[in-house]
């Protein structure tokens, strides 16, 4: 599997940036948002480097945080995953509250993302790592 | 893959350590976070994981209660348990990962400690058996010295005693009596074994000297 060399930190901010939002549409009830949130995630399954908050951490933020800036060792399918599994459902969610259709479930839908992306930027415990993992286990990739 | 990558991907606490005993680690083949680079402990047993669970299974409790009792989710009912979820998650996070790291420092600190005592015991052990050597090497030395002390004191007091002899007759006035070949022979004798006593001296005198280079 190819991998490639990303800062945590800097992967982790621009997850909890996208939690942020996510919980932000969801407080305000702005399905738009969701749509550029999903939009931006599904970018980022090309690569990680399309990632506007990674970045903006990367190359300006890190200056705030000099000694916490290490480089880690990911598998690109792996972030490419995350990405997706976190995009797909926003993006349906989307759909689902542009078309009228199970609101209640589409709302439910953008909050587990949001706090799945909240404890996977924050807390640095990833589901779809997990997911991903599990996955690469089965089918033995 | 090269010896050396296989060595690193062993050692806890380097960037390349693989933890065997977890298999998401070893699933993925790279430490999938940096605290994973300083633990060896299973996945079942991963804090992290724990805590994922644990709040999944609350938060989900918490929802399910309140569209049961209340017939709706209220924004601040989802928003208080969120940001408690995350902000417990964050300290958690915080000190979990200085636990781990303290354990690992303790652990290395411990391991260098064992190897420590083990090249301080070593070295005590061939110093020991230096020392055992050295006292062997000198208490032979001494039996030797005493040995020839007790030989050169033997073959010393041959030619003084001869020495001695002749040169009281010569003070008694006894040679006087003797004629000229005998008082010659008398002092010939009195010369070879001199010269005897000298060579013996000399001998000593080297002793002496080997005596002191081997105690060196």
């Amino acid at each position: 599997m190819r991998q490639c060399v990303i800062y945590d930190s800097s992967l982790k901010f621009s997850k909890a940036v996208y939690g942020i939002l996510a919980l932000t549409a969801f407080l305000i009830q702005n399905y738009w948002l969701v749509l550029v949130i999903s939009v931006l995630m599904i970018v980022e399954i090309i690569s990680i480097k399309l990632s506007l908050p990674y970045y903006l951490h990367s190359l300006y933020l890190k200056k705030f945080f000099p000694g916490r800036l290490r480089p880690v060792r990911k598998e690109s399918a792996e972030l490419s995953f995350v990405c997706g599994l976190a995009g797909s459902p926003l993006f349906i969610s989307f759909f689902l509250l542009y078309f009228n259709k199970f609101t209640a479930f589409a709302w439910g839908l953008v909050l587990v993302i949001a706090l799945l992306l909240l404890m996977s930027g924050i807390v640095g415990v990833c589901v779809a790592s997990l997911t991903y993992v599990i996955f690469k286990k089965i089918f033995r990739v | 893959m090269k010896k050396s990558e296989i060595s690193n991907k062993e050692k806890i606490g380097r960037p390349e350590y693989v933890n065997k005993y977890c298999w998401l680690v070893k699933t993925l083949n790279y430490s999938s976070s940096e605290r994973c680079r300083y633990c060896d402990s299973k996945f079942r047993g991963c804090l992290f994981f724990q805590y994922m669970t644990i709040s999944l299974i609350s938060i989900f409790f918490i929802f399910s209660l309140f569209i049961l009792i209340e017939g709706r989710l209220p924004k601040l009912v989802v928003f208080t348990t969120f940001v408690l979820v995350i902000v417990y998650g964050y300290f958690f996070s915080e000190s979990t990962e200085k636990i781990i790291k303290a354990n690992f420092a303790q652990r290395t600190a411990k391991e260098a400690l064992e190897k420590l005592t083990k090249s301080l015991e070593d070295q005590v052990e061939q110093k020991t058996k230096d020392l055992k050597e050295r006292a062997e090497h000198l208490k032979k030395l001494l039996i030797m010295r005493s040995e020839f002390l007790d030989i050169a004191s033997h073959q010393l007091k041959t030619p003084v005693s001869v020495i001695l002899g002749v040169a009281s007759m010569f003070k008694e006035g006894n040679m006087d009596k003797l004629p000229k070949e005998q008082q010659l022979k008398f002092l010939d004798n009195i010369f070879h074994k001199a010269k005897k006593l000298s060579v013996i001296t000399d001998d000593i005198l080297r002793a002496s000297e080997m005596d002191t280079d081997g105690l060196d």
